[in-house]
């Protein structure tokens, strides 16, 4: 569905290529997670697939989606696919939902503005969806975001995300600043997009988060893939010495920090 | 047992009094006014009326504010002149505030080439002197309250155009604006539910300012003879007309200048709270 090859994306301003040559594909109905430290790259691969990176960076490479390649299309042409083929669930659930807006009106606009369902449907499309997602329509639906915990304000984007008709959909971060309880919660509802026909591209530094929703990972470090294959391959048996170490350094796994010697060895030189 | 409030919300309290103050009197002076331009012909005599017989009459029961120096009404041509001068501020500021928001949200919306030729624009019409460019107009098109109109609106419209561009583009760069870009809204629907209602209290303030402001520019270019032509009553052109007269009578020059004034304080006077409101 997505064959993303030699993806390389260069700061202007700061003459550095964060990402290098990332190569992955993504397969329709499954998951592919991205995993890796903080400043791997990994948002940035994310934003170059939704076409939203910040104006002094560009990509240079191929995203292919449905046959189309993602970076040579025009601003007008990329947002003809937003919310109906692609949808990107943001990092911070805090600042992606309107502060003034009540969450049903911001969910009903959905159904309303990019699917164009009549005002009286929107109640019966909405109940289902909320229901889905253990949120009462009536009590829920009519606090705002100020008014809602985090785990909450999580699912309201679910919600917003099975309402656009898109079918692939970019989960950025979707554990970040979660309990356990709501971390699996979270887990359990994206692996319910993947039963609803969903196809997700996952980024996470959470290892368990890619255990959960299976398919392909790949795992980054420094702007670089260095081993990806299905999720139960590169887990099981990691062959990368920074996989290794990854897994290592997971709160289950005793938090053993990464080899500085293996950091050190795979730091490239950066190409100007 | 009442809470004792802090200094911190003492002052608060002051000043949040204070402003309901300014914003009750700024809009009890507006009312007023209001009401004499709007009462004006059925409570005060014709305006054109000239009775020579009572060239500066003093104020009494059937000339309100006295008469000038053709035995006109000066309460009559106050009342008419207000019309005249609230109208075409009303219009040169509803023009400036659509010209300038269009422009201002295009620029920010489209970016790039189209901000840049659209803030460059506003660089050269800032740099021109507003009341030169009216003598320009008016000069060329032979004068008239259309030439006024178009100058002002041609010299109001780059500030609204400048603070919109200014919200808007950091409006655009929230989050929930990406969000709302990346579930497939379209662009009219983003800038209308977004941008713009974060554009529109902003443009109310500088909008009600910007009002008393086009009352002065037009009674100032009224005072230099540009816009309506005698015996058409406008408060500058009357301040114009009296002004050789300032030693009969002193009022001639005094009523007109008052009002005037007042008018353009009890906009600032409803403006000023306003700008300081948070929103809700």
């Amino acid at each position: 569905m997505l064959r993303v090859s030699k993806l390389s994306i260069r700061s202007v301003i700061k003459r550095k290529q964060p990402v290098r040559g990332v190569s992955f594909s993504v397969q329709k109905g499954k998951a592919f997670t991205l995993v890796g430290e903080t400043g791997s790259g990994k948002t940035l691969v994310a934003q170059a697939v939704c076409g939203n990176l910040s104006g002094e960076l560009t990509a240079d490479g191929k995203i292919e989606y449905k046959g189309v390649d993602l970076v040579r299309l025009s601003r007008r042409e990329k947002r003809r696919l937003y919310g109906k083929e692609l949808f990107l669930l943001p990092q911070e659930p805090d600042s992606a939902l309107d502060p003034t807006m009540r969450v049903i009106s911001q969910v009903a606009e959905v159904f309303r503005y990019v699917r164009g369902y009549a005002v009286k449907d929107l109640h019966h499309r909405l109940a289902p969806i909320f229901s889905d997602l253990d949120l009462s329509l009536s009590e829920a639906g009519r606090l705002y975001p100020c008014q809602l915990s985090g785990g909450m304000k999580q699912r309201i984007l679910l919600a917003i995300s099975l309402a656009v008709p898109a079918g692939f959909i970019v989960v950025d971060e979707p554990t970040k600043g979660l309990d356990k309880l709501s971390r699996t919660s979270a887990v359990h509802r994206l692996s319910n997009l993947l039963e609803k026909g969903k196809t997700l591209l996952c980024i996470t530094h959470d290892l368990g988060v890619a255990r959960e929703l299976g398919g392909h990972m790949a795992v980054m470090y420094d702007g670089c893939i260095v081993e990806s294959g299905s999720v139960n391959h590169v887990l099981n048996s990691p062959r990368h010495p920074y996989t290794r170490g990854l897994i290592g350094a997971a709160p289950e796994n005793g938090m053993i920090p990464i080899d500085e010697e293996v950091l050190a060895a795979m730091k490239q030189p950066e190409k100007k | 047992m009442p809470q004792k409030l802090s200094d911190d919300q003492l002052e608060m309290a002051n000043v949040k009094q204070y402003e309901r103050l300014q914003r009750t009197i700024g809009l009890l002076l507006v009312s007023l006014i209001i009401l004499f331009v709007v009462t004006g012909p059925w409570i005060t005599p014709d305006p054109y009326q000239q009775n020579l017989s009572q060239v500066f009459a003093e104020p009494g029961t059937h000339y309100l504010l006295g008469a000038d120096h053709l035995g006109r009404s000066v309460a009559a041509r106050m009342a008419e002149g207000g019309r005249n001068t609230i109208y075409y501020s009303l219009l040169c500021v509803v023009g400036s505030v659509l010209a300038g928001v269009f422009l201002g949200l295009t620029a920010a919306w489209y970016g790039d080439l189209t901000d840049t030729l659209i803030m460059r624009l506003v660089d050269i019409t800032m740099a021109f002197p507003g009341i030169i460019l009216a003598l320009l107009i008016a000069g060329v098109t032979g004068g008239g309250p259309m030439a006024v109109i178009i100058a002002l609106m041609f010299t109001g419209w780059p500030e609204y155009c400048r603070i919109t561009r200014a919200i808007a583009m950091s409006t655009i760069s929230r989050p929930y604006v990406e969000s709302g870009i990346l579930a497939g809204f379209s662009s009219i629907f983003i800038l209308r539910k977004y941008i713009f209602a974060e554009v529109l209290p902003q443009i109310t303030v500088l909008a009600t300012l910007g009002f008393g402001r086009t009352v002065l520019n037009i009674s100032a270019l009224g005072f230099l003879g540009i816009g309506l032509a005698p015996p058409e009553p406008e408060w500058g052109a009357m301040i114009a007309e009296s002004l050789p007269y300032l030693r009969e009578s002193p009022n001639l020059v005094l009523i007109p200048a008052a009002t005037l004034s007042l008018t353009v304080f009890s906009f600032f006077l409803i403006a000023n709270p306003l700008s300081r409101k948070p929103r809700k």
